[in-house]
């Protein structure tokens, strides 16, 4: 279980690197500033219905910020650094390494959830009920699995750019919109709709609503294939990817750029 | 089966925007043999640091052949990456947040390594290259000698045949360079081939049974490092100390059997005899002892005034 133990290696490198640099979560100090605005919205705007989407929402937005942010630093820090090229030296497949990385701070991110759920509570006295606690646990494991995946495949291309962080900013709120995170997708244009299908925080975004919320879980089995199956299928975009763009870096003499 | 069989191996890096084409190795062949510590010697930009990174498969090469161990480094990167320990010199290449163990237990894990074997391995190599103290501490908190110590380590966590040591002891203090040699020849002992990249003239004479100098990306001399002077043409000569007689080095100078009597860099009063034919070293011995110049000895010249020669005139150009 070679893979396993690749994966394994990044969640505990990351995870005592994070320890060493705790900034690397400042997502968790905005989150709750972001639940102000949308409880405010939601509580006071007359939308009381949708305290528990405003509720999750800076939870997901948190989770994919998080792992964005990962994405984007962990490999052009270890090419400069002198790490890639190392790296190149070794066996181990890069992406799952970087999955690794991903993960450990995507998990640490569904903190952001119970942060925004303390806000509802103590901040406007709103307690969301938890309809489907087992379908709420899964949707988080899908959201973070998802996340990580997606991530792993945009780490991958950020290793070539000089301008990632542009990159990264850009890949926030397109993502928010297209994931219903923000406005539900209800409410935004219809061209929108195939657009959102794509993007696995949509699905994410209704399975959690709906464990929140629903009575019973409507399809809640597609929105975990869908979800899965758009983050599996950017691992594996990422895999292949990482494995060409490593390739070019030899070719090139670019792995150990700084 | 060679340790390392590079044939003819050319790496050109392709123009750019702002740079032209750079032919980093042209038409280069190395040996290594296994057990052999094998220097790889040349100036800065020679083309040393291509050539490891292209044998450890960080780079590939633009035509040639490469096999490590039997294993082409185009096509059987993986079974090489499994066979081989690389270790870039300066102070890149770690996690320097985070601790020595944990650096090594990371490192580790990327072959295949787990547990308590992983554990106890990096434990052994901690106290082997004397960081057992420092274990738990971040590496950025390390001195320069500490970090190559531990590099040393990574490349070693994995207990590789063969061992890529790009200028290991570049910046470290004479001590600390002193002791890091002491482990290369452990190293050695046990069964190991390592290519030892470096500009160390001394610590490749006292390391390496074999050199390959490098200059310009290509091989100017390849040989066994007893007798790499004889490649420069220069027979055995004498040593001398001799101070304030310069009547006696014109006197010398003068001799038919001397070709040449020169002042050596080692220090002031110290001279170097080449007699004009290998013969010619009986005559000097004599003609010295006759003169009570007791402190002369056999010698050839050293690595270092090898490299000078071959490679010296070029100053500080490029």
């Amino acid at each position: 279980m070679r893979p396993l133990a690749e994966v394994g290696a990044g969640i505990r490198l990351q995870s005592a690197l994070v320890a060493r640099t705790p900034a690397q979560l400042l997502v968790l100090v905005t989150a709750p500033l972001f639940s102000v605005i949308f409880l405010s919205l939601a509580v006071h705007g007359g939308a009381a219905s949708r305290v528990a989407s405003a509720m999750i929402a800076p939870g997901l937005m948190s989770m994919w910020l998080i792992s964005l942010d990962v994405a984007a630093s962990v490999l052009s820090e270890d090419r400069y650094g002198g790490r890639l090229e190392l790296f190149l030296s070794t066996p181990a497949s890069l992406s799952l390494v970087v999955l690794g990385r991903i993960l450990a701070v995507s998990v640490v991110g569904m903190l952001a959830f119970a942060e925004s759920w303390l806000v509802a509570r103590v901040a406007f006295g709103v307690t969301v009920p938890v309809h489907h606690p087992a379908m709420v646990v899964l949707a988080l494991a899908v959201t973070v699995l998802a996340s990580s995946f997606t991530a792993t495949l945009l780490a991958s291309a950020f290793v070539l750019s000089r301008s990632l962080h542009v990159y990264q900013n850009a890949m926030s709120y397109p993502i928010y919109i297209l994931g219903g995170v923000v406005v539900p997708l209800s409410a935004l244009p219809g061209w929108v709709d195939p657009l959102s299908k794509v993007v696995y925080l949509s699905w994410c975004a209704e399975l959690l609503r709906n464990s929140f919320t629903a009575t019973r879980v409507p399809e809640a089995g597609l929105d975990v294939a869908m979800a899965l199956g758009l983050g599996v299928l950017a691992l594996g975009i990422a895999v292949l990817l990482t494995r060409h763009i490593l390739d070019m870096l030899r070719r090139n003499a670019t792995a150990g750029l700084g | 089966m060679l340790a390392v069989d590079v044939q003819d191996l050319t790496r050109r890096y392709a123009k750019t925007r702002r740079t032209p084409e750079v032919i980093a190795l042209d038409q280069v062949t190395v040996q290594v043999k296994q057990g052999e510590v094998h220097g790889l010697l040349g100036p800065n930009g020679a083309g040393k640091t291509t050539l490891v990174k292209i044998i450890s498969t960080v780079l590939l090469p633009t035509s040639g052949s490469v096999r490590v161990l039997g294993h082409d480094v185009a096509h059987e990167a993986r079974a090489i990456r499994e066979l081989v320990g690389v270790v870039f010199g300066g102070e890149r290449g770690l996690y320097t947040r985070v601790s020595a163990r944990r650096n090594l237990h990371f490192w580790g894990a990327l072959y295949g390594l787990r547990g308590a074997e992983l554990a106890s391995r990096s434990s052994a190599l901690l106290e082997r290259v004397g960081l057992a103290d420092h274990a738990g501490v971040p590496v950025e908190t390390f001195s320069r000698g500490m970090k190559q110590r531990l590099h040393l380590a990574r490349g070693l966590i994995h207990e590789p045949k063969v061992m890529f040591l790009d200028e290991p002891t570049s910046g470290m203090d004479p001590v600390a360079a002193l002791e890091f040699r002491g482990l290369i020849r452990e190293l050695q002992a046990e069964g190991r081939s390592i290519l030892l990249a470096t500009h160390d003239m001394a610590e490749a004479q006292s390391l390496c049974g074999s050199v390959t100098l490098i200059d310009h990306g290509k091989v100017i001399l390849s040989d066994q490092t007893a007798t790499a002077a004889r490649v420069l043409g220069v027979r055995e000569c004498v040593d001398f100390e001799l101070s304030d007689d310069e009547g006696l080095i014109a006197a010398l100078r003068g001799q038919p059997f001397v070709a040449s009597v020169e002042q050596r860099a080692a220090g002031d009063g110290q001279w170097r005899v080449v007699p004009c034919e290998s013969t010619g070293i009986r005559q000097v011995f004599g003609w010295l002892l006759e003169r009570d110049v007791l402190s002369a000895r056999r010698a050839e010249p050293s690595l270092e005034e090898v490299y000078l020669r071959l490679v010296g005139s070029r100053g500080l150009s490029l």
